[in-house]
This record gives structure tokens, sequence and C-alpha cells, in this order.
């Protein structure tokens, strides 16, 4: 049995490592009996992902949740939340673990405490069995960035309402832009900074058009995406063993995303540092500064979805939220090495799921 | 049959007014966006989400009948030029019936997708705004809908030998012509 | 039939309806709906139909497309581009061809401001290709010119497809819009020598213009030519200068074109709603086809039809020498049918360990890729490049005649396509110069 298997990702990219990853992974949990063929941006583009997987033209998709606000609001409300990591001490998060807690709250709570959640991936006619998460948002930038005062005035890309909501509580303007953009819109001064991930300097060419980079500013990450969404009708087809193959490899795609992205972050940061770029750390002030932007922003998330979306009683969902990832942080502080995160989704999450029962 | 002729290409006129605010409105749109973002530091909200969504599916689906009506649209002629004329003009209603079948079916899959859209009201999300979109949707079926209706009408008068009420006339570079008489 | 059969299959079929004057875009549909549905079912079939129409044109950088072809039309039509062909044929008008060598180098600078052969194409069809009429060219000369010149469009910087394979294949995309300055510039010099060439041969095909115009008029015929130049500085300097991007400069150089149209009073209410609706009733003859191409891409990713000939090349095991040679006899023939980014999505992931494997340089090899795609604009039975001057002139020529006209280029191109496979020193210079 052969299912198709359509990312986004162009090849060589961390996206499309990980679908390669995923596929030799089935291959060897099913004893070979079953196959995954990896399509890298061939056939599905990231706004095609969602209908695409709906109507079989792949059966396994890579979906982004927050490119269809009305698809999926639940994952989405969860998911812009994450600047709330600024609760935890810097200490707690550093070394990708904040990545890491995020990463396995949300799936977590999207398997066990959000049927909502997954309701909206079976009105999509698909079934949710990994999520995907990148490494902590900073800023890349073509001049210094470390106080308020250097933001005010300055033009932000942003790919989410959180950051575009901190760039103007500092007198920042934020605009969205393509990635096909982004780098000439850098490199020609069109916009001062990116609010992105690390990688992405070396994913999109970025390293070769900014001068400087501060990475403990605003925070927060991007974890609303199935990474290995499942065509319902497919899945109903597999048997429970089969499905069992499906959700380990999903248990190992959750812990591949985040823990390639936060070693890659490593790597970009420190060959842009090769490169002469600067890397700043942003003062206490705009720290402190942020952080209670990010607590004071949960408000306007919560009544936000509410009032947009109908979520009933969003702000207690969130709390619930709050104590699934205060959980995961203390889960995971020892985490040293990619098994040891595998293990941990796998035993915390993916084996407490009832494949008996799950999708069906 | 002469008054459908001169009904659908009034139709298709009309609507052709919207494609072409489209298009003007892209061009002030993204133009203001720039000259407001480098001047005064604001940039037009939305300006990605609305070009690409509302005046990118106007422009390209909703003008589709408009350029069947001109005989715009695309065609190799490299195999067919030099045949006889009564070949010439079966192939023309095999192409006519080709086109008739592909549209209304896009026409149809198009409008199911559209109704999806609007009953979840599709939207994307730009900055810290929700952008409504699920009614950009409905400009393939319009826009390929009336373009079978306008293939049907030519097939039936092509069918039939009837003559057309389209207007085929494309606009002429008024400049061209009036020049190319004062120097003749 | 095997799933690849199956793909082959179509593709044959497709041919058949193109050649039997079906239009293109409806043959691309069909062919890849009934394809899809023969293949993987209805449901994959009425699903592909439903999604990728849709999404292939509410797209940001596609925008860019309609942007420069109203570019164009407003330039043409508000008669902004009289002065700059009057002075190139006062200064050409010795040469045998000077107008048709003239276009060939406005779409060398046109190519600086347009990330796409299309819209290059598109823009200087509407610019050029009447001029030439005018002035007694051969159609063939004329439309062909024009169409090859537009390819120049995806050599030199800014360029789209450039940009995709420098993501796909992590190669930094400074260092390929600089090699792609130089093929670029060898591409325009070919050109011209192929127009002398032929007007030589055959000097009907372009009347000289008679008249020995006096210095000072030349140079005076200059002062016509601020519109032109005001508008690609406004373009270039904006670009450069940090004011926008280059999905965005085809509507601020719209926007530029009616401004000076208005300066110079040359703009009626007529002429701009002409402008208006010829770049509706292109940017639509145009999409529906890219959709159709889009939707083919599909149908062969699925078919595995596509992988098969890029397959066929490593099953060689081959020198290196005939590796390339395969690879680019693949990309000929891909060419003829798919539109250029669709052929190179789809064989990327393949083409490039081969390209790997044999340690060749991965900046050579997309400026030579960008090159053999862009030949693909030209060649029949799909040639978007012949398309877009076919619908931009209307009457003036027969697509067959426009293929016609690019025969002769296509040769110059299949020389030059050689000479930088054979020297990597000519595009390789200036990125190890910058670099
Ligand atoms: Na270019
Ligand atoms: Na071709």
């Amino acid at each position: 049995d052969t299912l198709r298997y359509a990312t986004p990702w162009p090849e060589g990219s961390i996206g499309a490592d990980a679908a390669h990853f995923y596929a030799r992974t089935v291959n060897e949990y099913s004893d070979g009996e079953m196959k995954i063929k990896v399509y890298p941006m061939s056939l599905l583009s990231a706004s095609e992902a969602s209908a695409g997987t709906r109507d079989g033209l792949t059966d396994v998709g890579f979906i982004f949740a927050g490119y269809f606000p009305a698809e999926y609001p639940h994952t989405n409300f969860l998911n812009e939340t994450s600047m709330q990591l600024h609760r935890f001490s810097s200490e707690k998060v550093s070394d990708g673990r904040g990545v890491y807690a995020f990463q396995g709250a949300i799936t977590e709570f999207i398997f066990f405490n959000c049927p909502e959640c997954l309701n909206e991936y079976a009105d999509q006619n698909q079934v949710y069995t990994s999520n995907a998460a990148a490494s902590m948002y900073g800023l890349l930038c073509n001049s210094q960035i470390t106080s308020k005062e250097d933001l005010v005035g300055k033009r932000m890309r942003v790919a989410g309402s959180n950051w575009s909501r901190w760039t103007s509580e500092f007198g920042a303007s934020s605009l969205s832009m393509t990635i096909n953009d982004l780098s000439e819109a850098l490199g020609q001064g069109v916009i001062d900074c990116t609010i992105s991930s690390a990688p992405e300097l070396i994913n999109l060419r970025l390293i070769d058009v900014i001068t400087d980079i501060t990475m403990n500013v605003p925070g927060g990450l991007f974890a609303g995406a199935g990474s290995t969404n499942i065509n319902l009708d497919v899945w109903k087809d597999l048997s429970v063993d089969q499905r069992t193959v499906l959700l380990r490899a999903g248990a190992l795609m959750t812990a591949e995303f985040p823990w390639q992205y936060v070693r890659q972050e490593s790597v970009a940061l420190q060959k842009a540092a090769q490169q002469g770029i600067k890397i700043h750390q942003a003062d206490q002030a705009l720290v402190d500064a942020t952080a209670e932007f990010a607590q004071n922003d949960m408000k306007t998330i919560v009544s936000y979805y509410e009032e947009k979306y109908g979520l009933s009683d969003a702000e207690k969902t969130l709390s619930r939220f709050n104590q699934t990832l205060d959980k995961w942080m203390a889960l995971v502080q020892d985490v040293d090495s990619k098994s040891d995160l595998q293990t941990l989704y796998w035993d915390e999450i993916f084996s407490k799921v009832d494949v008996e029962t799950y999708g069906m | 049959m002469k008054f459908i002729g001169t009904l659908l290409a009034g139709i298709t006129n009309f609507v052709s007014v919207l494609g072409g605010l489209a298009i003007a409105l892209m061009m002030f749109h993204v133009a203001f966006d720039v000259i407001g973002r480098y001047l005064f530091n604001t940039p037009l909200p939305g300006t990605i989400t609305i070009v690409s969504y509302y005046y990118m599916s106007i422009a390209a689906f909703i003008p589709l009948a408009f350029a069947e009506q001109k005989d715009a649209h695309i065609s190799v002629d490299v195999v067919t030029e030099r045949l006889p004329p009564w070949i010439r003009n079966n192939l023309e209603r095999l192409a006519l019936l080709c086109s008739l079948a592909v549209f209304s079916l896009l026409a149809a899959r198009s409008f199911v997708e559209a109704q999806g859209k609007y009953r979840m009201s599709a939207s994307v999300v730009q900055g810290d705004a929700d952008i409504s979109i699920w009614f950009t949707y409905y400009m393939l079926p319009v826009g390929s809908g009336l373009m079978a209706l306008i293939v049907l009408y030519k097939l039936v008068s092509s069918v039939f030998g009837l003559e057309s009420a389209l207007n085929r006339e494309r606009a002429k570079a008024d400049e061209f012509d009036s020049e190319r008489r004062t120097q003749d | 039939m095997t799933d690849v059969q199956i793909g082959l299959t179509g593709l044959a079929i497709l041919v058949v309806l193109i050649s039997l004057r079906v239009p293109i875009g409806v043959s691309l549909i069909g062919v890849s709906f009934g394809g899809l549905w023969y293949l993987m079912g209805f449901n994959v079939a009425w699903g592909a139909l439903g999604i990728i129409p849709y999404q292939f044109a509410a797209n940001w950088v596609l925008s860019s497309v309609p942007m420069f072809l109203l570019l164009g039309f407003i330039c043409y039509h508000a008669q902004l581009t009289q002065g700059m062909f009057r002075a190139a044929r006062m200064w050409l008008s010795g040469i045998p061809g000077g107008l048709a060598i003239a276009a060939v180098f406005g779409s060398a600078g046109f190519a600086a401001v347009s990330g796409s052969s299309v819209a290059c194409s598109a823009a200087m069809g509407r610019i050029a290709v009447p001029e030439m009429i005018k002035a007694r060219y051969s159609p063939e000369l004329a439309t062909g010119t024009v169409a090859v010149a537009g390819t120049i469009g995806a050599l030199i910087p800014p360029s789209i497809i450039m940009i995709l394979y420098g993501i796909i294949a992590q190669e930094p995309i400074a260092g390929l819009f600089l090699g792609g300055i130089s093929a670029g510039i060898i591409t325009a010099v070919g050109y011209v020598l192929v127009i002398c060439i032929r007007v030589k041969l055959n000097p009907s095909l372009a009347p000289s213009v008679a008249e020995k115009v006096p210095l000072s008029d030349k140079v005076w015929a200059f002062k016509d030519t601020w519109p032109v130049i005001f508008i690609m500085i406004g373009i270039f300097g904006g670009l450069f200068g940090g004011v926008f991007t280059p999905t965005e400069a085809g509507a601020v150089g719209a926007f530029l074109s009616l401004v000076v149209a208005v300066i110079k009073r040359s703009l009626t209410w007529e002429r701009f709603r002409n402008a208006i609706l010829e770049t509706l009733l292109t940017t639509s003859a145009l999409i529906i086809i890219a959709v159709g191409a889009s939707l083919l891409t599909r149908f062969l990713a699925l078919s595995g039809a596509g992988n098969y000939l890029a397959e066929w090349i490593i099953g060689l095991d081959a020198s290196v020498v005939v590796v390339l040679l395969a690879i680019v006899l693949v990309y000929m023939v891909l060419g003829m049918f798919l539109e250029p980014i669709g052929a190179m999505l789809l064989t990327l992931p393949i083409v490039l360990p081969v390209i790997n494997n044999f340690d060749l340089n991965l900046l050579w090899f997309g400026v030579i890729l960008t090159k053999l795609l862009e030949i693909g604009m030209i060649t029949p039975p799909i040639g978007m490049n012949v398309f877009v001057i076919k619908s931009v002139v209307g009457d003036l020529a027969s697509t067959a005649a426009v293929f016609r006209g690019v025969i002769w280029f296509l040769v110059a191109d299949i020389v030059i396509l050689f000479l930088l496979m054979a020297f990597p020193e000519i595009i390789l210079f200036l990125p190890s110069v910058a670099g």
C-alpha cells in the first residue's frame, strides 16, 4: 500500500527532510508493508493542502491551520497564545525547551481536550495524527533593535496577529509579505525586519540580506499545523495495525519538527555570526514590556475568538491549556536528545490514543 | 436568437466593467500602499489580501466571457490553417463543444466550492485583521458560467447558420490608425 | 495501462486537441480532468477542479502580470513610447533591421524591471510590434523578435524562476541573479546577430529608412524619449532604492506611466479605458491557460509521467556530457508542453541529485535551467510568449506566423545554450567577482 504525502516545503528544507523521515519511519514500523510517496512542493501548495487532503488529491497532507481561519479556529486560538511562554523564566525555556513544551502541550490538548479541534479536522474530511512546530520567533533586521526606542517607526513583516499587535504596541508598523518577496524587501530596505524563526536565515536565504539579529523578543512560535493529516476515508480503510503505525510515526514526526528547527536555529545563528551579522540581546526594559504585553494580549485573543468565531468559554479553555503547558514545561526540562523527546511524546500523548475508535 | 445574443453581449460588457475596475483599483491600491509606506510609514491595511483574493479573482475569471466574445482566447492554428473551410467550420464546432463541456463543468464545480466557502464564511488573516474572502469564490462560477453561455450561443448560431449578434470588435489603438492614415 | 502510460497518453491526447484548434486552456483543463478521473477516480478529479483554478489565480506574485501588462498597454495607448522608437529609428536607420534590434535592447532594458518573460513580452510586444509593422517589417520578423526577446526577462534579474530555483536548490538568489546578467546579455547579442543575418539575406523583411538624418536631429530625438526613461528610472530607482518589491513594481510602473501620460496630456478617457480592457482580455486569456498547466502538472505528478521522463536520465548511467545532453532534451520536450515553473517544480527533486552526483555547479545549472525553461516559452505547441504576442497583436499575425518568426532565433538559442554549457565561466564570472 502506497500513500501519497503532499508537503508544501521545497526539497532540502527541514519540512521536506521531515517528510522523507516520516516515509522511512512508516515503512520501517510496518515491516515494509506500507509505503509513503512524498511530493515536496510539487503536488499541493500550502493554500491548496487542506482542500486537497479533503478531496483525496493526497492521502496525507501538511496543513497550516493559520491559512484557514474559518476552518480551524480552535487550533488557531491555541497557537496564537504562544507568546505566553514569557510567563516562564528564560532559564526554563532555553535550549529549545520552550518549543518542546509548547509543542507537547498543543498536541496533547488537541488530541484529548479539544474535541472541537478534532471536529474541525473531521469536517474537512481529515484526521489529525501529528503536529509541527518551528523554533522561537525573533527579529531578523537591517539595523540594531534592542530597546523600545529602536522599535519606533520600524516596518516589520509579520506572519501572525499576535506579532502584529506587538509591533503596534511599540510604535512600529506591521505588514504582510509573501516569502517570495521577503529576501528582496529586506535587502533593499523596503522593510526593516521580519519576525521569523532563525532557520529562515538559511531556508529563505535571509542571511545574505540582513545585518542584525535579536532573538529574545518578541518570542512566541508557530505550532498551529497538522504535519501529517490523513484523509478520513483513507484512515477508515486502514487496519488497526496500520493506523497504529501511522500514530507511532506521527509521534516521531511531532518530535522531528521542533527538534530539527531548534538544532538548525543554532547552526543558522552560528553561521550568521561568522558572516559578521551582529547578534544582540534586547534590553531588560523591552523584555519586561514584551512579557507584560503578552499577558495582556491573552485577553485580546480570548475576546477576539469568542466574538469572531463564536468559541464558547475561550477563557476557560485557555486556563486549561495553560495548565497543560505548565505540566509540559516540567516534563521537558530533562530532555537531552531527540530520542528523549520522541519517547516523551509517545508516552505522554500518542500511546494514550485509542486506535480502535480514534477518527473512526 | 438575435435578442439572446444582444442580451448576452450586454451582460458580458457589463460584467467586464467590474473586471476593469478590479484592474484599475489593483494599480491604485498597490501604488498608494507603496507611497503611504514610504512617505508616511503607514501602508494601506490588507493590500496583499485584497489584491490577491479580491482583484485577482475578479480580473482572472470575470472577463472570460468577454474574451470569448472578442475571440481573445488562445488556440494554435499551425495544423489547421491550410485545411478547406468546411473542415475548419466543423473543427470550430468541436472546439466550441469542448469549451462548453469544460466551462460548464468548471462553473458547476466552482459553484459547489463557493457555497461551501459561503457557509463557513471563509476568511484570511492579514496583520491583526481578519478579511472575508468567501464571496470571491463566486467569481469563478459567474465567469465560467457566462463563458459557457456565450460558447453555447456561438455553437447554436454556427450549427443553424444564424448570424451572431455578439460584438467581436477589439479596441484598436487610435493613434496607430490615425498615424498610418496621415503617413500614407 | 500503467499510471505512467496513462500520463503519456494524456499528453498525446493533449497534443491532438491543441492541433485541432481547441483552445489551449480548454484542452489542458479537459485532459487533466479526464486524466485525473481515469487515474484516481471521479472524486479526485472533481476535487482538483474545485481547488486549483481559484488558488492559482488568487495569488499575490501573479498580480504583477496584469500590472506589467497594464504598464505596457498604457505606454502604448497613450503614445509614451513613440519618442523612444523615433530616436531608435533615427540612430539605427543605417542598420538593416534597426527597429527589431531596438526591440531586443528594449526588452533587455525591460527585463531589468520585470520578473517574468511573459510580462516582458506583453509589454514590449505592445510597444514595438505596431511600430515595426508601421515601418512595413515582415509580421513574422516583428512578432518573432519580440516573442523571443521576452525570454531575456527571466534571465536578467529580477527573475521569478531563479527565485524559486534558489529556494529549492538552496542557492543564494543574489548569485543566481548575477549569473543571469551575462546569460541575458549574450542572449540579446545573439538575437541581434540573427536579425542582422536574416535581414542581410532577405532585405525585404525589414525595409530600412532611406533618408539621411542630420546628427543634430538625432541628438534632439532624445528629448522625446523622456517618458520611457522616466518610467524606467522610476521603476529601477524604486526597486534598488528600497521603495518597493519586484511584485509591486508592476503596479507602481503602471501608475507612473499614468502620471506621465497625464503630464504629457496624451491621456484621454478612451485610451485609458482601452488600456484597461485590453489588460483584461489578455489577463484572463493567459490565466486560464496557466490554470490548465497547473492542473496538468498535478496530473503528471500523480501519474508519474513527469518523473518517468526525468528518471530515464539517471538510468542512462552515462558520462556527464551525455547526461547533460539528456537533461537538455528532457527540458526541451517538457518545455514544449508545460508551463516553466510547473515543469521545474516537477523535475527538480530528481534532476538536482543528478547534478549533485556529477559535482556540477548549482548556480551555473540554475542559470542553464532558466535558459532551457525560457526556450520552452517559445517552442510549439505551447509557447506562452508566442501566445502573449499573438493576443497582443490581434489580427496582425497568426499564431503559426509568430512561431515561424521564432524558429530562426531558436537556432541562436541552442548555440547560446551550448556556449553557456561549454564555458561555465561566462555565467560564473560575475558571481565570483562579486562574491
Ligand atoms: Na527580469
Ligand atoms: Na513550449
